[in-house]
């Protein structure tokens, strides 16, 4: 798969390669690394607390002789079991407070933001700009948006739980079936930083990659014009082509005549098919119009009922791109 | 072997185990099981790994590996983890160290034996029908939706879960009234009250689960619409019941864990145990508050951050028990006379790496730091480093330290010794590094990944090969010394609990010749 | 007590004494009855949060439920627990047929008890109010979401119906022990944890009741 080797290719920017963290991206982004490098100094701290007196109790208080006794059985000391149980109590609490600022800041979203809409199906992601009436979706598909702005993500599943994840932004958020869930940040470094979806998902759950590319408010502008008119200006047969790619057709659908999760377009176009309910049917303009926007509601037999459907997605140029390009594989 | 009769030889012939109600024979017979399962889990973990070494395919398709890391994990918690110390060693130990002839409900704990048995086979057989790919923890709606042998892993767990309950019953019994004359609770072993402390979370979490494993099974037979939202229901509901038992689970298998390297601490440093009651009252502490912590999964699964905060409270509230053994094993090693056989260097190296897995448990309970971490890899290091470097090294060091009084036999203390090494260190290469590339964002249950963490998986790749390598060698020993091995005296590591004091060098089929009468604590070393 | 009547309490060899064995089966029992409330437990949880969630269809689904049938079963369970009480007074008293006659009517009322809800089963089936998939009824005001309560009723009632149906084995495994005169007086603990089962029975069935067929 040419895809996924590119979107493996994709650079996760980190400030070098043994670093702790990913290059932060927000101004939040930059106050998590500091709760975080805390943690790790004391936490080293206290590692060291417990590692180093065990290796000086090992060497200092070796049985030397076979019948060497301890040196004392003394088994308590009030002062130390009251320390040590609560001075990790404070600490414990600085964490807590400090860990809990930090998850408000994620959680409550600026009343101004801008909304985006984030739809997870297998295996991809679908963001819609309602302001600016567009859409991108598919593996590796590239979500623009401006710098300096506040993001506001309404996120919900078409099927199975996904989860959205920035690291780069220090966030992540479960998107579910049946419920909304929001998620906002606020980008201040332009540059493109990857999206994961972090709940297990099934096959291809690694593959499901998106990229975020903050850009200056004018080149946002402009980007958002250019993805306007691009669609219209290509050849259908290129259109379903790149839409191939994009939409993720590519997962389930080979073009060489191998099987896959879904059938071959090789030979399809003029082929008759049969229907898991057992009826037969060609396969015409219709049937594959029909077939990508509402898959499951007439299984092909054979394949399981796992396509997403992409009713309200797809255009009329888009549909028509899609079965010129199925049409071209005889 | 020693020319007495014992347990081992006083009945003959495959029907005198198969039928048997000797605890001990019981706990052996979960031994062979309980291991032979985990060298089958570990044996998926390292193709995983080999998968693992390219960002793309390797050895297997993604279809394969999902169903290996499920399995792995299936296997392994299910299986190895759970049973683990309590069914094998607690069943052979337990009533030893009370002075006891056998537990409380003999032919219930033979039932639980053949009932684990039943479960395994079950999981086993999904492997047949078309391997199971929801990872272990079955997640709403994809486990109700996905193919594959989903029913019958579940009901594997669910078969599991009564084996579970039934051993718990047991053990509470057993302490409660099978005690020797003169043993009072203050002068029980701190295994014991490890043992007992799961014991009450296994009967008491267990049920749930089973519950909720049931509602799975019939969400997916006949859709009734509990937790899949297509139906009505709800997906985040099965998240609340699988880890109101799950994560108490975890201490169902840690606790023993901790119940065992207290033991070792303290014979194999020949001094009394430091803060006796604040160990075991903070066994009893955690096991209570294990049941309030269960949210801290579900940080960013959308439930109030009311909801968080409080978890991630109660969360830090069950460290500071952990911390308090800590600190009280090393005071013990203070001023000891301390010996550094093999079942100390286990129990050494699960200090070492338990302190690692409790400080990153810290990292993750902190709100906004988990938000980052949560589903990464940060999260299968830190469990790993809890799970193997803490209660699977306790389980080795355990059975290193009872095995003569198993089978009578000394092991080559030089191998013994080389095997811990090599799991400490084969354990450090694997996991540390994914304490790294979770960090800067490598998520949990990738096939593929970005071609930027391939040096770190490579080095946790070549890392699992030299702890698998340590664990088979660790056993090796074992079986050589059967052997090969000399025999052993009845008590070669000098201790002071009535198993090792009150019984012939292998213990005869009713444990004691006469009832041991105690008169003074477990650790009275002179 | 271990004096005088060691033929008649037949002690397993790793307890000490009769009391220590009969103290030890209790607690057992005890503890196992723990584990059935959580395992109802985790029922009523999903029973509570469906019902937050769709309270207008439970109450309208509750009106297919039979009350007159279910305050009927109700009242033979309730009956059954003084029939268990009854044959261990006799045991303690060692009146053979007093137990055998009051197992018999325990074992009676709970075959009463499966045959009324094989017919409230029957005319639920009848309607089409089966749970998820199989949900045929057209007469609730969501059809899609009203095979919820079904479900639900169906597992709650099924699961207690399978802790009847082993309560009845418990009970006849009982009977054929007392026939077989293998208790007496000082021996009759079997009887005693084999009535503490039944109760639970009992006592699952009067929180179901109300939370089924009583909805207001």
């Amino acid at each position: 798969m040419d895809n996924l080797k590119e979107l493996l290719a994709m650079k996760l920017p980190v400030f070098s390669q043994w670093s702790w963290m990913p290059e932060p991206a927000s101004a939040y982004a930059g106050e998590f690394d500091s709760l975080f490098f805390f943690l790790m100094w004391t936490g080293l701290g206290l590692f060291l607390l417990v590692i180093v007196p065990m290796f000086w109790f090992m060497a200092k208080y070796r049985r030397k002789n076979e019948n060497q006794k301890a040196l004392t059985q003394k088994d308590h000391n009030h002062l130390a079991e009251t320390l040590w149980t609560f001075l990790p109590m404070i600490y414990l609490a600085v964490c807590f407070v400090w860990g809990f600022l930090g998850f408000l800041n994620v959680y409550s979203i600026p009343a101004n933001a801008k909304e985006l809409r984030v739809i997870g199906q297998k295996w991809n992601w679908t963001i819609q700009y309602p302001e600016e009436g567009i859409s991108v979706s598919g593996q590796g598909a590239v979500v623009g948006v401006p710098i300096d702005t506040n993001i506001r993500l309404t996120m919900s599943s078409q099927d199975v739980i996904h989860s959205f994840f920035l690291p780069n932004f220090r966030i992540k958020q479960d998107v579910l079936p049946g419920r909304y869930s929001t998620l906002w940040f606020r980008a201040d470094k332009e540059g493109e930083f990857p999206i994961l979806c972090t709940e297990y998902c099934g096959d291809y759950h690694s593959n499901m990659l998106a990229k975020l590319k903050v850009m200056s408010k004018d080149n946002y502008k402009a980007w958002v014009e250019n993805l306007k008119n691009a669609n219209n200006s290509l050849a259908p047969k290129d259109l379903g082509a790149k839409l191939y790619q994009s939409k993720a057709c590519v997962t389930c659908h080979t073009t060489d005549g191998a099987p896959r999760i879904g059938p071959t377009f090789k030979g399809l176009y003029g082929s008759t098919t049969e229907l898991a309910n057992g009826s037969k049917m060609k396969v015409d303009d219709t049937f594959i119009k029909e077939h990508i926007l509402t898959p499951t509601k007439t299984p092909i037999k054979g394949y399981p009922p796992v396509m997403p459907a992409f009713q309200g997605q797809l255009s009329e140029v888009e549909i028509n791109g899609l079965i010129e390009f199925i049409k071209s594989f005889k | 072997m020693s020319s007495h009769t014992n347990y081992l030889n006083a009945k003959k012939g495959f029907a005198s185990w198969a039928l048997t109600i000797d605890h001990k024979r019981i706990g052996l017979m979960y031994l062979v099981s309980i291991m032979s399962f985990f060298l089958l889990g570990g044996l998926f973990a390292l193709l995983l790994r080999t998968e693992l070494l390219t960002p793309a395919h390797t050895i297997v398709d993604a279809k394969r590996y999902n169903q290996l890391f499920t399995l792995h994990g299936a296997i392994m918690v299910f299986l190895v983890i759970i049973p683990g110390i309590p069914a094998s060693l607690g069943n052979f130990v337990l009533p030893l160290m009370l002075g006891a002839k056998d537990v409380a409900f003999p032919r219930i704990n033979l039932a639980s034996y053949y009932i684990y048995v039943l479960g395994a086979i079950v999981a086993l057989s999904s492997l047949f029908v078309g391997a199971i790919d929801t990872g272990w923890t079955f997640y709403t709606p994809y486990s109700t939706t996905t193919d594959g042998g989903v029913v019958l892993m579940v009901t594997a767990a669910f078969i599991l879960g009564f084996s579970s309950i039934f051993t718990g019953l047991n053990f509470i019994v057993t302490t409660h009234k099978l005690r020797a004359p003169g043993m009072t609770w203050f002068r029980m072993p701190l295994f014991i009250w490890g043992i007992y402390s799961t014991a009450v979370i296994q009967i008491m979490a267990t049920p749930v689960l089973a519950i909720t494993l049931l509602l799975l099974i019939v969400e997916r037979t006949l859709k009734i619409g509990i937790f899949d939202p297509v139906l009505g229901g709800d997906p985040v509901l099965f998240q609340h019941f699988f880890w109101f038992y799950s994560h108490p689970a975890v201490y169902i298998m840690i606790l023993p864990g901790m119940a065992v390297v207290s033991e070792l601490i303290a014979v194999f440093s020949q001094k009394r145990i430091f803060g006796y009651k604040q160990i075991a009252y903070s066994s009893i502490a955690i096991a209570g508050i294990s049941f309030l912590v269960w949210g801290h999964h579900m940080f960013v699964s959308g439930q109030s951050e009311l909801v968080g905060m409080i978890f991630s409270a109660l969360t830090f509230l069950v460290a500071i028990p952990s911390g308090v053994k800590m600190f009280n094993w090393l005071a013990t090693m203070n001023q000891g006379s301390i010996s550094f056989k093999t079942p100390m260097l286990w129990a050494l190296g699960f200090f070492f790496l338990f302190a690692i897995g409790g400080i990153t448990g810290v990292f993750l309970g902190t709100l906004s730091v988990d938000v980052h971490l949560h589903d990464t890899y940060f999260v299968v290091a830190h469990f790993h480093y809890v799970m193997v470097g803490g209660t699977f090294m306790a389980f080795m060091g355990g059975i290193f330290y009872w095995w003569p009084k198993m089978t009578g036999k000394m092991y080559s203390e030089f191998w013994g010794a080389t095997s811990t090494l090599m799991v400490v260190v084969g354990f450090n290469v694997t996991f540390f590094v994914q304490f790294l590339m979770g960090a800067q964002g490598m998520p949990r249950r990738y096939y593929s990944y970005l071609e930027q963490f391939q040096i770190y998986h490579q080095i946790s790749t070549i890392g699992s090969y030299i702890l698998g390598l340590g664990f088979v060698t660790a056993m090796i020993t074992l079986l050589v010394s059967l052997k090969k091995g000399q025999n052993a005296p009845a008590n070669p590591w000098k201790a002071a609990s009535l198993e090792w004091t009150h019984t012939d060098v292998i213990p005869i089929e009713h444990n004691f010749h006469e009832q041991p009468v105690v008169t003074e604590g477990p650790y009275e070393y002179r | 007590m271990n004096t005088g009547n060691d033929q008649l309490f037949p002690l397993h060899s790793h307890f000490e004494r009769p009391a220590q064995q009969i103290d030890a089966a209790k607690l057992g029992m005890w503890l196992f009855l723990a584990t059935e409330v959580l395992l109802f437990g985790g029922l009523f949880v999903a029973y509570a949060v469906y019902h937050y969630l769709h309270p207008d269809l439970f109450k309208a689904a509750h009106h297919f439920l039979d009350v007159r049938l279910g305050g009927f079963n109700t009242v033979v369970l309730l009956f059954s627990s003084l029939t268990v009480v009854l044959a261990i007074h006799g045991a303690q008293q060692g009146k053979k047929q007093m137990v055998l006659w009051n197992l018999f009517l325990t074992l009676l009322c709970a075959s009463t008890f499966l045959v009324v809800k094989y017919f409230e089963y029957k005319h639920k089936f009848h309607m089409g109010l089966l749970p998820g998939y199989y949900f045929t009824n057209a007469m609730l005001p969501n059809p899609d979401q009203a095979h919820i309560f079904f479900g639900i009723y169906f597992l709650m009632t099924g699961l207690h119906g399978v802790h009847v149906v082993i309560g009845m084995i418990v009970l006849g495994w009982l009977f054929y022990r007392t026939w077989n005169n293998e208790f007496n007086p000082q021996y009759y603990s079997p009887l005693e944890i084999g009535g503490l089962y039944w109760h639970l029975v009992d006592v699952i069935w009067i929180f179901l009741f109300p939370l089924l067929y009583l909805i207001r």
